[in-house]
Formats: C-alpha cells, sequence, structure tokens
C-alpha cells in the first residue's frame, strides 16, 4: 500500500527490491561472487541480433536472478511503422529470460530509414497522444507482456505542445492501460532543463502504474543536464526517490550507471542506498 | 496529425543527422515544415536558445556512433590516431547511416571505407577486418566444437576421405601486412606505431567465452583454407610439406581451439 492507501500496482507486478543494469565488465563477477541482489536489468538490444558470448552469459545469470528487460529501441512514438521483426526478438527473449516486464521510453528513435539511437522528444500534442496510445495498445497485445513506459530525459521541446510530459504520461498509461517506469533522476534533468517542478511532475503520474523506479548520475554542461548514467547519484535525485516511492509504493529501484563503470562491489553499495527508500520486498 | 507528426520527425531526425553546420542544415530541411524556421517549432529555455537545444542531439548522435566504432575498433583507432579516426567516422556514419534496433553490426562496413581511401594504405583496412572478425566471432552462434579425439575413431584407411566443417565463428583471414603482431602489441599495451609489411594469415574464433586469435604459417593457411572450403584431408594435405606427426599436432591445436564442428564422412 501507498501513502494513499492505494494499491501498490494495478498489475499484480512484484516489487524486485534492488537492481542494477547487467553489464559486459561485470559478467565474470556476477557468476564468481552471486551478490545478493533484487534484479537485473538487461539492455534488451545487447541481447538481439547474437546468437554467441552476449547470451551464454545471460542465460547463466538469468538462472540465478530475477530479469527485466530495458530496451531503447521500440520507438513507441515515431510515425514510422512499427518494426515488427524487433517485436518478436523480444518477445522471444522475454521467454528465454523469463523477464518479468518489459520497459522502453516515451519517445521516438527514428525514422524508417535512419536510427539516431537516441531518445528523442515528441511533441507533447493531443494528436501524438492519440498516435501512442494506438500503438502501445498494439504492442502489449502483440508482446502479451507487461509494457512500461518511461519518462525521458530530454533536451528541447516543442513549440506545438499543449500538454505536459507528465500530463502526455498520465493520460497515455490510462487509455493504453500500461505501466510505468518512473527515472527520478530524468525527471530532475528534464525539470532543471525546460524548468518544470520536479516534485509537482511525480506528484502528477498515477501511482498505481508506476513499476519500477531509475536512479543515476548525470553531468552538469554549464546551460543544460545530460543524463549521462555516469558517478554516483546525487542528493537530490535521492529525495526525488523518496518522494515517489511515498507516493507510489513502488519497491523495485534500478541503479544506471554506465560511464566510467565501477568496480560491482561500488555499484552494489550506490545501489543499496535506495534500499531504505523503498517498500517491502516480494519474493518475485 | 500522423501526417504532421511524420514531417516534423523526418525533419527533425535530417537536422539531427546533417553534417554540415547547423544554419546550413536548418535551412537545407526547413521545406520539410512548411519552411519554418528552427526557432518557430523548437522552444527557447531560460539558458539555450532553440539552436542549441537541438545541437544537443547533433553532438549526441555523432558521438554515440564514434563511441560505436571506437568499441569495435581499438586498435585501429590507435593506428590511424583520434582526429584521423574520427573524422573518417563522421564519413562513415553520413554513408552507414544505422536502420538497426541495436549497434552489434553497425561497424561492419568500416574495413570497406577504409580500403577506399588509397592514400591510408592497405595495413589500416585489413587491421579493421581482424578486429571486425572479433566482433563476429563474439556474436557467432554457440555451437558444439569437433572433439579432437573423434578422429581416432575413423579407420586409418579412411582417414584421407575425412573432411571437417568448420565452427561457425572461425574465419581465416589473409593479410598484406602483419596486423596480428600489430593487434598483440596493442592488446598487450605496448603499441608499435606501424603495421609491418609482409604477407601474414589469422585464424579468428571463438570457444564458449573466449575469442582466440592465431597466426597461421603458409601451409597451414593452405590446408585450413582446403578443409574449411570442403576438401577431404588428403587433398588437403597435398603437395603440402608436412609429416604426419606435425599434421596431426596442428590438426589437435585447431581442435581445441574449436576451429571445428562437426567431421564429414561421406
Amino acid at each position: 500500500m501507498n501513502e494513499k492507501g492505494a494499491l501498490v500496482n494495478r498489475f499484480g507486478i512484484p516489487s524486485l527490491g534492488i537492481g542494477v543494469g547487467l553489464r559486459t565488465a561485470h559478467y565474470a563477477y556476477i557468476l564468481e561472487q552471486r551478490p545478493d541482489l533484487g534484479f537485473f536489468e538487461i539492455l534488451s538490444e545487447n541481447y538481439l541480433e547474437t546468437a554467441g558470448r552476449p547470451l551464454l552469459f545471460l542465460d547463466r545469470i538469468a538462472e540465478l536472478y530475477p530479469v527485466v528487460m530495458h530496451g531503447v529501441s521500440l520507438s513507441i512514438g515515431s510515425t514510422a511503422p512499427l518494426d515488427f521483426a524487433y517485436l518478436r526478438q523480444l518477445k522471444a527473449l522475454r521467454k528465454r529470460t523469463g523477464a518479468r516486464w518489459i520497459s522502453d521510453h516515451l519517445c521516438w528513435t527514428g525514422t524508417a530509414h535512419k536510427n539516431t539511437h537516441d531518445l528523442l522528444p515528441l511533441p507533447y500534442t493531443e494528436g501524438a497522444l492519440a498516435h501512442t496510445i494506438e500503438r502501445v495498445r498494439v504492442v502489449q497485445d502483440f508482446l502479451e507482456a507487461p509494457l512500461a513506459l518511461e519518462n525521458p530525459s530530454s533536451y528541447a521541446e516543442f513549440a506545438a505542445s499543449t500538454l505536459s510530459e507528465a500530463e502526455f504520461l498520465a493520460r497515455l498509461s490510462d487509455q493504453a492501460d500500461c505501466a510505468l517506469l518512473l527515472d527520478v533522476n530524468n525527471v530532475y534533468v528534464s525539470a532543471h532543463n525546460h524548468g518544470f517542478d520536479a516534485k509537482q511532475y511525480i506528484h502528477s503520474l498515477p501511482a498505481d502504474r508506476v513499476v519500477q523506479f531509475h536512479v543515476a548520475g548525470h553531468t552538469h554542461a554549464g546551460s543544460h543536464i545530460v543524463d549521462t548514467h555516469i558517478g554516483p547519484v546525487v542528493e537530490p535525485v535521492w529525495e526525488l526517490l523518496r518522494l515517489a516511492a511515498a507516493h507510489t509504493g513502488c519497491g523495485s529501484a534500478l541503479l544506471e550507471w554506465d560511464a566510467e563503470i565501477p568496480e560491482f562491489e561500488l555499484l552494489l553499495r550506490e545501489a543499496r542506498l535506495a534500499e531504505p527508500l523503498l517498500g517491502p520486498r516480494v519474493a518475485a | 496529425m500522423s501526417d504532421e507528426l511524420g514531417r516534423l520527425q523526418q525533419w527533425f531526425v535530417a537536422v539531427v543527422t546533417d553534417a554540415r553546420p547547423l544554419d546550413e542544415a536548418a535551412r537545407a530541411h526547413e521545406s520539410l515544415i512548411g519552411g519554418a524556421s528552427l526557432d518557430r517549432v523548437l522552444l527557447p529555455s531560460a539558458r539555450e536558445t532553440a539552436e542549441e537545444r537541438v545541437a544537443i542531439y547533433r553532438y549526441a548522435y555523432q558521438a554515440r556512433l564514434v563511441e560505436c566504432l571506437r568499441d569495435d575498433y581499438p586498435a585501429t583507432l590507435f593506428l590511424l590516431g583520434k582526429d584521423e579516426f574520427e573524422r573518417l567516422a563522421g564519413e562513415y556514419i553520413q554513408r552507414f547511416p544505422s536502420r538497426s534496433p541495436n549497434l552489434n553490426a553497425f561497424g561492419k562496413h568500416l574495413p570497406e571505407l577504409l580500403g577506399e581511401h588509397a592514400q591510408l594504405g592497405k595495413a589500416p583496412s585489413e587491421l579493421a577486418t581482424l578486429e571486425w572478425a572479433l566482433v563476429e566471432a563474439i556474436h557467432s552462434p554457440t555451437s558444439t566444437t569437433l572433439d579432437p579425439d573423434t578422429l581416432r575413431n575413423v579407420p586409418p584407411a579412411r582417414l584421407g576421405e575425412v573432411g571437417f566443417r568448420p565452427h561457425e565463428s572461425a574465419r581465416l583471414l589473409k593479410f598484406t601486412h602483419q596486423v596480428n603482431a600489430y593487434a598483440q602489441a596493442f592488446f598487450e599495451d605496448a603499441p608499435r606505431e606501424r603495421v609491418e609489411p609482409g604477407e601474414s594469415a589469422v585464424i579468428v574464433a571463438r570457444l564458449g567465452y573466449k575469442v582466440w586469435r592465431l597466426e597461421a604459417s603458409p601451409a597451414q593457411a593452405t590446408v585450413l583454407g582446403r578443409l574449411w572450403s570442403g576438401e577431404p584431408l588428403a587433398r588437403a594435405f597435398a603437395d603440402v610439406d608436412v609429416g604426419p606427426d606435425e599434421a596431426m599436432q596442428w590438426f589437435r591445436m585447431w581442435s581445441e581451439k574449436g576451429l571445428f564442428s562437426a567431421l564429414v564422412l561421406p
């Protein structure tokens, strides 16, 4: 239950506790030391279009830990046709790993002929909302799995936008009946870049749709902040996690650390700082 | 709405991925948004203009893909030097933009592009070919490898008829330069300034988690090339000056390194 007495999430998705992103540099350590950890989040694309070594490691790790899949190429807001070959691969990967849920971002990544491999911002308009709702429905039906969409970090805003990002996400998740992955570092980054209130943003999201949190480090670049996933999490981001956990009751939090990746022990120590901020852990 | 959103997205991608200066790129693509200027489409922030904000995405696009090439080609990067590598990477990104949901195969054509730059000589392209073979070995299927003792089960009279199916990860590469020696020195943190000329052959394969690079002598390269093209043992060793003991030694080493997936008897 959260502070408002609502169900933790409406999907019956269990809290997995503390997780970290699975990275190549840590494969050997994880298999040898088997650290105590709630779950690993895999970057789905790293295990697609490969039949080799990455899957060898993944298979072993998925036998030992709960896994969730996090993607960057769903391109849910794109006007390019949905890539069903990619979706088929996602579905197969979920079957292979037993991933508890699949997540990606509220963004688009390119056109039919060019993938930027970036999480590009959407104009938050009624038209874009209707377009994205329809695609989320199709994707969820196809994947036959809970889909969680993450609030992106962004560096530009469209003049055409008529909705706030939080409003867009709330309506999207409600009308498409999908889950949310709340990245509190992204809220912090975008709030700084666009000048909105981070706490208000979090309170605007439907609490019972949040199934996972992300926390991460970031980089100040003078006029803006970049979501670099580098270094430790700063105190204001932990504060947002505290707020988000109280608002939603969600008990799954993941630390993303993708630049200058540290030794696993340090990564784990940093991730565990989230533990006292979360709700109770429920066995997966 | 989808059409309007589609045009907006085409414009954004065109501006973000266009290597020309931003003002030029923005002008070149403004017809996609009805001739509007960039600052009519994107909002400024309290600290940045609309142009500065889209420049963040332009920088990130290049940086991400250059980083991917750097990861796949660390020795080639060292050989060419950072500036030259990044200049060529920029050209590569324009010529071979990613169309795939992932970046596993993004760098595939770099050896080809380097080969087109005659002024670089053959060494960078050959070194990149070796590095790409290592990437391919990582992602190749994990299939079974031939047990080195399997050959003992073949009746001696039929040994000459035996053929060997290459493992899916295995490659035999022939070069005009000593690229493996250069790569070896680089990976051992003792990099060399140049790649020495001289013919060489390198075998690349993956056995379980481990990716191997093996130098092959001209005779070994001949035999292995023949075996992998389907020739049986007798024909593979024909006119190659090697005794039976040495041949067995080669075969055992290659089997132990996982170069074969199966033995074939007609």
